[in-house]
C-alpha cells in the first residue's frame, strides 16, 4: 500500500512510516517499529541527510587540483595567497550557501578576536554565535523534535565541514581569551587558518599553536618546503588511499547490506559490527593521512589524528589514539572546565569528575550526528571510561592482552549505535548479536529475512580469516609509523621514491569506483 | 647539468614503472585469490566489436563483474552470455531469448541466469532441450533485431523470445546508430536498420590489428583494464556522478501515478508520437520478416508495463489489448511478462526480485528474480512449442 510516499506492506508498516516521518524522536514507537522490522524512523533519519560533497580527496580531480596548486606553490612567490586562493576555490565547490556561510563565520570570528583579547566577556557572544550557527544548521530538527516541536523541514543539508571549522575557530577564540593564542591582524591569514583545504572538510581540528605560526611564516615567505618530508607526504597520501580505496570502500557494501537487511543471526551481526569498526577506521584515518600528507607537500605540519587506536589496551588509551584532535579539544575545552567547576564539595568531587566524563563523551557523540544513537554511543564511551577509572583505582590492572580484547570488543559492540539508523534498530541489532539463535540453518529462508553468513564451511573460514587479516593490517600499519620506518623513508627519499608513491596513488585513483562511498566523516 | 636532469628523469620514470608493476602484481594477486570477492579489481573487457549489432560478447572471456553485485562472468565459445555449446543441434529443440541486461544477467552466475534456469526446467522434462541466452546489455530494439537476424541464422533456433522493454521505444537514442545498430529513415522515409557505427573511429580501431592487440592487453594486464575502465567512465567521472550517500537509500518504491501508462497507450493505440510509432512499426515489421525468412515463431515478451496498480487496471487492459493487436497482426506472438511474473510472486514479492544487498528492490534481477523469470520463460516456451 502507498503510505506517505512510501510503499508499505500493511497498515502497521504504514503507521511506522508515518510515525517515523513525523516523530523521529519518539523512541517507543521507533523501537516497536524496528522490532517489527520496519524502518520508518530510519526513513525519517534518511531525510535528514548531509550532502555528498563534491570535494573529495579520493578522486582524480582532486589529484589534478593538488598537482596544479603544488606547481603554482613551487613556481610562484606568493605562497600564502596561493594556498588561500586554492582553499577558497576548493570550498566554493560546496556551493554558494556553504561558501557564504563560511565567509560570514570567518568575518564574524575575525571581528571577535580583538575584543576577546581585551575583554574575556566577548568570548561568550562569539561562542554563542558560532555554536548557534552549528545548532541551527546541524541540530535544529533534532533539538526541536526532541522537545516535541516539529517546525523545520527534515531535509537538512549540513554545510560542508561546519562541525570541524566551528570547533577549530571556537578553540582559537578560547585560546585567545586564555592568552594562549594571538589574534590574526590580517584577514587573509585568518581566512587561511580556517579555510586551508587540506584540513577544512574533516579535520584534523588544529589549534592556533599548531597551525597559526605556520600560517604567519607562510605569508612572510619564511616557510620553506622541507624536501625531506615530500616523500613522507606522498607516502601518507598513498597510505590514506590504500586505506580508503582498498579497504574502507571494499568493506562498505557488506556493511551496508548487513545493516540494511538486518542480520539473520549472531554471526552476521558480529561480522557487520566488526567490519563497520574497521570501515570507519580505515575511512577516517585514511582521510586524515591524506590531509596530513598533502599538507606536508606544502611544508605544513598538521597534527596526527590517529595512532592505531584499535590496538589500545584501555578505553582511555583508545581515546588518546582515535580522532586525537577532537578528543584533545573535548578534554581541554569541555571536560577540564566541567571537572574543575566548583559545583560540589570536595567529598563529591569524584562524582563530578565522572559526570564530567560522561557529559563530555555524550557531547562527543552528539558532535558526530543529530541522532540519539550518537548520544548513546558517546554516553557509553563515557560510562566505559568511568568504569575503567574505577577499576584502576580499586582493582589490579588487567594484563595488556585482556585490556586490549575488552577495549576492542567494547568498541565493536557500541559501534552498532554509530551505524544504526535509530535507537530501536540498534537494540534489535544488539539483541541479535547476543542471541543464541542458530544462524546456520535455513539459509535460503534467512536470506529473505536478513543478511546471513554463508553456511559453507570454507566461506565461513575465509570470512573469519579476512576479519583477522584486517586486524593484522592494522598492526602492520603501526609498524609504518615506527621511528625506524620513518628514518628509512627519509633516507630513501628522492625522485624515485616520490615517483613510486605518486604513481601508485595515481593508479588507485584511476580505478573506477563501483559504488559511491563518500568519506564518512565528511557527513559530520 | 644535462646529466643530472636526465638522471632525474630516469629515476622518475623508473619510479612510475615500479609503481605500475607493483599495482599489476597487487591486482593480479587479488584477482587470483578469494580476495577478489571483496577488494577492488579492474573490470574485465566483456564486449568486442560486431559488424551486425555494433558490439557483442567476446568469446571465452571470464572475470569479475562488479556493478551491483560481484559475480564471476563467463562468455561461451560462441561469444554469448551462455554456456559452451555446439552450433549444430540436430534433433534437439533450441529456443533463444533475446533481450537487454535483464536477460544477460551479469550480476549472477551463468548457471543462475533466467535463461539457464529455463533450460534446466525444460531439459528435465524433455532431455537435451536448449535455451540460448542472447541477452546483451543496452540492447535497444534495433540491436535486438540485428542480433536475431545474425544469431538466428547461425543458431537456427526453433523459437525466439524477444524481450521488449517498452520504454525503449520512446527513447530518442533508439535512432542513434553512431555506436550500435539503430533505426534511421531510408530514401523512402521508412525506418531501416542502420549501421553508421561501422564508419566510426572507435569501431575501425577495435577491428584493426592495433585493436586486437588492445584486447590482448586487456585480457592479460590489470593496469590496462584500469586504463580502459577509466577511459570508459571518464577522467572526471566522480565529479559528474555524485551519488547519494548510503544513508540516503530508502526502500525503493514503484509509482502508480495516474499518467503512468499514458505515453505507451498513445504510442500503441493512437500511434503517437509519429516518430516512435514509425520505429515501432519497423521493429515489428523486421521481426515479422525474420519469422518468415527463417521459419521459427517469434514471441515478443513486453516488460515495463506496471502490473501492480489496481487503479490503472482499466488503462493497462486497454494498453495490453493494443499491444497484442499490433503484434499479432504481424504474425508474431505476444506475452505480457509483467503479468506472468506477478502471477508467480504476488505484488509484494516483486520488489524482492531485484537488487542485491542494501540495494534490494531496485536494479537488475537477483538470483531469486532470475529463478522466477526462468520459470516464466520455461512456461512460455513449453506452451508455444506445445501449440506447434
Amino acid at each position: 500500500m502507498q503510505c506517505f510516499g512510501r510503499v508499505c506492506k500493511d497498515a502497521w508498516a504504514c503507521r511506522c512510516a508515518w510515525h517515523g516521518a513525523k516523530f523521529p524522536s519518539d523512541i517507543a514507537i521507533i523501537v516497536d517499529c524496528a522490532v517489527e522490522g520496519y524502518d520508518g524512523a530510519g526513513a525519517a533519519r534518511a531525510a535528514i541527510i548531509q550532502q555528498a560533497p563534491l570535494v573529495r580527496y579520493d578522486t582524480l580531480y582532486f589529484a589534478f587540483f593538488l598537482g596544479l596548486v603544488w606547481l603554482a606553490y613551487l613556481l610562484l612567490p606568493w605562497r600564502g595567497w596561493i594556498l588561500l586562493a586554492a582553499s577558497i576555490l576548493f570550498y566554493a565547490a560546496a556551493g554558494l550557501r556553504d561558501s557564504v556561510l563560511a565567509a560570514l563565520v570567518i568575518l564574524s570570528n575575525y571581528a571577535f578576536q580583538f575584543p576577546i583579547q581585551r575583554d574575556r566577556r566577548w568570548l561568550y557572544s562569539a561562542l554563542l554565535l558560532d555554536f548557534g550557527c552549528l545548532a541551527y544548521f546541524k541540530y535544529r530538527v533534532f533539538l526541536t523534535t526532541s522537545v516535541g516541536f516539529d517546525v523545520f523541514t527534515h531535509d537538512i543539508v549540513i554545510p560542508l565541514g561546519i562541525s570541524f571549522y566551528i570547533f577549530q575557530l571556537s578553540a582559537f577564540l578560547i585560546d585567545i581569551a586564555r592568552g594562549k593564542a594571538q589574534p590574526f591582524r590580517s584577514l587573509a591569514r585568518f581566512a587561511l587558518f580556517k579555510l586551508f583545504f587540506s584540513q577544512l572538510v574533516a579535520g584534523p581540528i588544529t589549534r592556533w599553536r599548531q597551525f597559526g605560526p605556520q600560517v604567519h611564516r607562510l605569508f612572510d615567505g619564511k616557510l620553506a618546503i622541507r624536501s625531506r618530508v615530500i616523500g613522507l607526504g606522498l607516502g601518507l597520501c598513498l597510505l590514506g588511499l590504500v586505506k580508503k580505496v582498498l579497504f574502507a570502500d571494499s568493506i562498505a557494501p557488506t556493511v551496508d547490506a548487513i545493516f540494511h537487511d538486518g542480520p539473520a543471526g549472531p554471526a552476521a551481526a558480529w561480522l557487520g559490527a566488526w567490519l563497520f569498526m574497521f570501515q570507519i577506521y580505515f575511512d577516517f584515518s585514511g582521510y586524515s593521512d591524506i590531509a596530513i600528507g598533502t599538507a606536508y607537500l606544502f611544508g605544513i605540519r598538521l597534527p596526527r589524528n590517529f595512532a592505531t587506536p584499535l590496538l589500545a589496551s584501555s578505553i582511555a588509551q583508545f581515546w588518546q589514539r582515535w580522532h586525537i584532535t577532537l578528543a584533545s579539544y573535548l578534554r581541554d575545552y569541555v571536560f577540564i572546565p566541567l571537572a574543575d567547576m566548583k559545583w560540589t564539595t570536595r567529598r563529591y568531587r569524584i562524582a563530578q569528575h565522572f559526570l564530567a566524563i560522561i557529559a563530555t563523551m555524550a557531547l562527543c557523540g552528539l558532535w558526530h550526528g543529530a541522532n540519539f544513537t550518537f548520544v548513546i554511543w558517546g554516553t557509553l564511551q563515557g560510562a566505559a571510561m568511568v568504569f575503567a577509572t574505577l577499576w584502576s583505582r580499586h582493582l589490579r590492572p588487567p594484563p595488556a592482552w585482556s585490556g586490549w580484547a575488552a577495549t576492542f570488543a567494547f568498541s565493536v559492540v557500541v559501534c552498532v549505535f554509530f551505524r544504526s539508523p535509530n535507537v530501536g534498530y540498534a537494540f534489535h541489532y544488539l539483541g541479535t548479536m547476543f542471541s543464541l539463535r542458530d544462524a546456520s540453518a535455513g539459509t535460503a529462508e534467512r536470506a529473505m529475512d536478513g543478511w546471513y553468513v554463508p553456511t559453507d564451511g570454507m566461506t565461513g573460514l575465509l570470512i573469519a580469516a579476512g576479519c583477522l587479516a584486517l586486524l593484522a593490517m592494522h598492526w602492520l600499519e603501526a609498524q609504518l609509523f615506527t621511528r625506524r620506518a620513518l628514518v628509512l623513508i627519509s633516507v630513501l627519499d628522492g625522485i624515485f621514491l616520490r615517483a613510486f608513491f605518486a604513481g601508485a596513488a595515481l593508479w588507485l585513483l584511476l580505478l573506477p569506483k563501483v559504488q559511491d562511498n563518500p568519506f564518512i566523516y565528511f557527513r559530520f | 647539468m644535462w646529466r643530472k636532469l636526465s638522471l632525474g628523469v630516469l629515476k622518475f620514470v623508473a619510479g612510475i614503472a615500479v609503481a605500475t608493476a607493483a599495482m599489476e602484481l597487487l591486482f593480479a594477486c587479488i584477482d587470483a585469490t578469494a580476495l577478489r570477492w571483496i577488494l577492488p579489481v579492474p573490470p574485465i573487457a566483456l564486449y568486442g566489436p560486431d559488424s551486425e549489432s555494433g558490439y557483442r560478447h567476446r568469446a571465452n572471456v571470464s572475470g569479475l563483474w562488479l556493478t551491483e553485485h560481484r559475480s564471476r562472468v563467463t562468455t561461451s565459445n560462441l561469444g554469448l552470455r551462455d554456456r559452451n555449446r555446439d552450433l549444430a543441434h540436430d534433433g534437439i529443440l533450441r529456443a533463444v531469448v533475446i533481450g537487454d541486461s535483464f536477460v544477460e544477467a551479469l550480476q549472477v552466475d551463468q548457471s543462475e541466469t533466467a535463461v539457464a534456469v529455463a533450460e534446466r526446467i525444460l531439459s528435465s522434462e524433455r532431455p537435451g532441450t536448449e535455451v540460448v541466452n542472447l541477452g546483451l546489455a543496452g540492447a535497444r530494439p534495433a540491436v535486438e533485431v540485428a542480433r536475431l537476424q545474425s544469431e538466428g541464422r547461425r543458431l537456427a533456433p526453433d523459437l525466439a523470445i524477444v524481450m521488449l522493454s517498452v520504454e525503449t521505444l520512446l527513447s530518442p537514442t533508439a535512432m542513434d546508430d553512431s555506436e550500435f545498430t539503430g533505426y534511421r529513415r531510408d530514401g523512402t522515409g521508412e525506418f531501416r536498420l542502420s549501421y553508421g557505427f561501422r564508419d566510426s573511429q572507435g569501431y575501425r580501431f577495435r577491428t584493426s590489428r592495433a585493436g586486437r592487440l588492445y584486447y590482448w592487453l586487456l585480457d592479460h594486464s590489470q593496469v590496462a583494464r584500469i586504463i580502459n575502465a577509466r577511459k570508459n567512465s571518464g577522467l572526471l567521472a566522480e565529479w559528474f556522478d555524485q551519488a547519494a550517500p548510503p544513508d540516503a537509500r530508502t526502500e525503493p518504491s514503484f509509482s502508480c501515478a495516474p499518467a503512468l501508462l499514458d505515453d505507451q497507450l498513445a504510442l500503441w493505440r493512437d500511434g503517437k508520437p509519429e516518430e516512435a510509432n514509425a520505429l515501432l512499426h519497423a521493429f515489428i515489421r523486421d521481426l515479422s520478416d525474420i519469422r518468415l525468412s527463417q521459419s521459427f515463431p517469434i514471441i515478443i515478451a513486453t516488460s515495463g508495463i506496471e502490473a501492480r496498480c489496481p487503479s490503472l487496471a482499466g488503462k493497462r487492459a486497454a494498453l495490453v489489448t493494443a499491444i497484442r493487436a499490433r503484434i499479432e497482426a504481424a504474425g508474431l506472438q505476444f506475452v505480457d511478462l509483467d503479468t506472468r511474473v506477478l502471477a508467480k510472486t504476488g505484488a509484494s514479492g516483486m520488489a524482492r526480485l531485484r537488487g542485491f544487498g542494501a540495494g534490494i528492490g531496485s536494479g537488475h534481477l537477483n538470483v531469486e528474480g532470475n529463478r522466477v523469470f526462468g520459470e516464466v520463460f520455461a512456461d512460455i516456451i513449453r506452451a508455444t512449442l506445445a501449440a506447434y
